[in-house]
């Protein structure tokens, strides 16, 4: 493991900000989180009875941030070690250009090589390793290409296939592989992992129940995703806490340098606060998709049964889509937590956002209806995908929606929006 | 010089809206070292102002001597060579480009560009020194003077690039590569409305900072405190409210009022060449094309007919010819459409229609087609409706 990250240093007047996900990528197939019948299969593999030259070419896939490329990497260091890493190892990914010329010039002319016996040390296997990141995003031809590749070269060369979707890589290629699952990460391994890498950064810990909520929802299993956010919120959660002292100490360094090395071993932990992490995350608020259900189930007949509520009329839409979209929030999002909220109300799943604010409204809506909501989310976000506009989109998709509700719905909202103020006016 | 020019606020200090977003970058810049930075929220919330304010806090006031250059770059590729030509806007510090008015060539700059700046990181005190001597005396004056700037100034330089969301997808995804491996000696701040529109895995590798519409109060605060400083007196405060609604009744168009600093300030100078000293209902300017679609949405509720629908096709065609983006026609001929609608199902069954067309607009590559569509169907509905209820 990197030896603990400057926290003491941290308020040494350069603090690079490294992404964190990088700095704190585990380097052993055993650290790394919760995938263990594949780190066990991984290692039993590396040092076996048959040794490593029987290992096969490999098809990591699974979803973004589970580990696919650190099980890759670590696979790699454990195999060859630093000093042959150059010679032995070749790492693609998609950002790099992979068509199909790159499958016949770099890759073939790789694999090609023969491996040198007098640079192998001690126990490196004799072979090379390439890693294709994200492979599905290849084209079908260069998929193609490869598959005679790996064949051809396969005495000298394993590959390490690394995808999202299987389903998008070719069949010849999949078949050439020991195949390796990797699932999405549970809160339990993830916040032990961010306790650690809090613990490095000078984060406080432990982490507040809350915020380490926020973290999991906003992951979804994604551990990439949570350490990112993590990050991006502790910075912005540190200069909240050093905006108004940061002022001060500048002045005082003005002044005279002599304090400062005092104050500075003296930086208080970064404390993360809920707020800041789904803000950074670019969540939507709660209560906006509390109010987005609220107005969807108040359609259109509504102002006949209950004519004095505010959300029967259409002018609420217009208020609510209007202030979404000045407020530059995504769209995208706002629907996306939509669809969230809609399910989990359904499954009684730990739900990944708090509608119990809303949960009637949300019981109350029968199947069908939730069906046909879905069918309209669907469209807005096709439509939004190919470029139309947020602000007509979100309306539209609110003025489906309120035409499918069913009537009982829209009193009980009706009764609901009598009762409490509703959250549209802030 | 602009009002908007003019006073827009220069450093963290000087802001009026969105102080407490400059208070949060202004203490991340203190630290010494900045993130990369994706700024996003509607036009005119103040997003330029802010990188601007941020620049300005990291390098000291030499950030603001701008120059701006237009050159072509010659772009070697194994395929093809390739010819574009881009303006940007710079310091010594940094880098403003707008790459997507390459259109598909987009990707091009962005990999360019950037390894062109990598490629030379003259942040150091002599490497100022350096610049200066290329650039004549004055400028060696100039670094000479402001390095004291210089010798506490951070180890990189800040590419902006505008537009992020208008990249092509290429683009984005060579963004990103080109974000890690030059990460050491250049920070990109980008700079867009839609954040729906930038990758997701553009998005994970920034601080995200979400600059959201100012509201009424806001507007009216930054007009009064321009007026304040040109010495215009205070607005009266219904004309203060109307500019800050782009100029219409509160009320009863809750949809239309897109807040936009920008154009509030724009719209206070035209006041006061219109009339100075300001009265309370004075009328204010509307801009052309504005005044002209909401010309269609009368012809279209007034009358449905083919004939009408020939005279809408006419001036549809007109804006058009006048370069108004067929979206931005799109969305607020719904909107006024729908302020005008009596019936609330007509509301929906409108902006029902508009999204559907508007979003064939992107898919489709003639635009008159899709606006005359929305009319002519808008104009059946109406006309059903009108039937329905005599």
């Amino acid at each position: 493991m990197a030896p603990p990250p400057g926290h003491k240093s941290g308020s040494s007047s350069v603090r690079r900000h490294a992404p964190w996900v990088e700095k704190h990528r585990p380097r052993d197939i055993g650290e790394v989180a919760h995938q263990a019948a594949v780190t066990a299969a991984l290692t039993s593999a590396v040092s076996g009875s048959a040794g490593a030259a029987s290992m096969p070419h490999l098809l990591f896939y699974g979803p973004p941030g589970t580990g696919k490329t650190t099980c890759a990497l670590a696979l790699c260091r454990e195999l060859f070690g630093t000093a042959a890493w150059h010679s032995r190892v070749l790492e693609l990914n998609a950002s790099d250009e992979r068509g199909i010329s790159v499958v016949r010039n770099q890759v073939k002319n790789f694999a090609s090589q023969a491996v040198g016996t007098a640079e192998t040390h001690a126990g490196a296997p004799p072979f090379k390793v390439i890693i294709l990141d994200e492979c599905d995003a290849m084209t079908e031809d260069a998929q193609h290409a490869l598959r005679r590749t790996m064949e051809l070269f396969s005495k000298s060369t394993r590959f390490v296939l690394c995808c999202n979707y299987i389903s998008r890589v070719i069949d010849p290629l999949a078949s050439r592989c020991a195949k390796f699952r990797f699932e999405p990460l549970p809160v339990e391994a993830m916040t032990r992992r961010l306790e650690d890498i809090a613990r490095l950064e000078g984060v406080h810990t432990p982490i507040a129940p809350e915020a380490l909520e926020a973290l999991s929802i906003v992951a979804q299993g994604d551990m990439r995703r949570a350490i990112t956010t993590m990050q991006s919120a502790s910075m912005v959660c540190a200069a909240k806490q050093q905006g108004v002292d940061g002022a001060r100490k500048r002045r005082r360094e003005d002044g005279g340098g002599d304090d400062d090395a005092m104050e500075e071993d003296v930086v208080p932990p970064i404390i993360l606060d809920r707020e800041v992490i789904m803000e950074v995350a670019g969540r939507v608020e709660d209560t906006i998709v509390a109010q987005l259900v609220r107005l969807c189930a108040a359609g259109g007949e509504a102002a006949k049964d209950a004519p004095s509520s505010s959300l029967a009329r259409f002018d609420a839409v217009q208020t609510f889509a209007n202030m979404y979209v000045s407020s530059g929030q995504p769209m995208p999002q706002l629907v996306s937590q939509f669809v969230d909220a809609l399910i989990s109300s359904d499954t009684n799943a730990p739900s990944a956002s708090n509608m119990s604010e809303i949960g009637d409204v949300l019981a109350a809506i029968d199947d069908p209806t939730k069906a046909k909501w879905l069918g309209h989310c669907s469209v807005a976000d096709a439509g939004l995908v190919t470029g139309g506009d947020e602000l007509l989109s979100l309306l539209s998709l609110v003025a489906s929606c309120r035409e499918d509700s069913p009537k009982g719905l829209r009193t009980l909202v009706a009764d609901a929006a009598a009762a409490a103020p509703t959250a549209a006016a802030s | 010089m602009l009002f908007v020019d003019k006073h827009r606020p220069r450093m963290f200090d000087q802001l009026v809206v969105h102080a407490d977003l400059g208070a949060r970058l202004r203490a991340i810049a203190a630290s010494g070292d900045l993130p990369h930075v994706f700024v996003y929220g509607p036009s005119g919330a103040g997003k330029q102002t802010l990188v601007r304010c941020l620049l300005r806090e990291l390098y000291g006031p030499g950030a603001e001597k701008l120059r701006v250059e237009t050159k072509p770059w010659k772009i070697e590729r194994a395929e093809r060579n390739v010819e574009v030509e881009l303006t940007t806007v710079s310091s010594n510090h940094h880098v403003e480009v707008n790459p997507s008015e390459c259109g598909n060539q987009d990707r091009f700059v962005v990999q360019e560009v950037i390894k062109e700046m990598a490629k030379s990181r003259p942040m150091d005190l002599s490497a100022s020194f350096q610049f200066g001597a290329s650039a004549g005396a004055a400028a060696a004056a100039a670094a000479a003077a402001s390095s004291a700037e210089a010798s506490h100034s951070p180890g990189f330089k800040v590419l902006v690039v505008s537009e992020v969301d208008r990249l092509t997808r290429d683009a984005q995804y060579a963004l990103r590569r080109t974000m890690e491996k030059y990460s050491s000696g250049c920070r990109l701040i980008m700079v867009g409305t839609s954040a729906s529109r930038v990758a997701d895995a553009l998005r994970s590798r920034c601080l995200c900072v979400r600059v959201p519409g100012p509201t009424e109060g806001e507007v009216k605060e930054v007009l009064q405190h321009v007026a304040k400083k040109e010495n215009l007196g205070t607005i009266p405060d219904k004309l203060a409210t109307k500019i800050a609604n782009c100029g219409l009744p509160e009320p009863k168009a809750p949809m239309l009022a897109e807040r936009n600093l920008r154009r509030a300030l724009l719209c206070l100078e035209a006041c006061k060449a219109h009339k100075f000293p300001f009265e309370e209902y004075q009328p204010i300017v509307l801009p052309d094309w504005e005044l002209y679609v909401d010309e269609v949405a009368t012809t279209i509720m007034h009358e449905q007919s083919p004939k009408s629908l020939l005279t809408v096709r006419r001036k549809l065609y007109e804006l058009i010819i006048n370069c108004v983006p067929p979206e931005i026609i799109a969305r607020r001929l719904c909107l006024c459409l729908a302020n005008r609608c009596r019936s609330d199902d007509l509301k929906a069954k409108c902006v029902k229609l508009a999204c559907h067309y508007e979003g064939r607009l992107h898919e489709g590559n003639k635009p008159i087609l899709h606006l005359e569509a929305f009319a002519a169907n808008f104009m059946s509905e109406l006309k059903r409706w009108q039937l329905a209820q005599a």
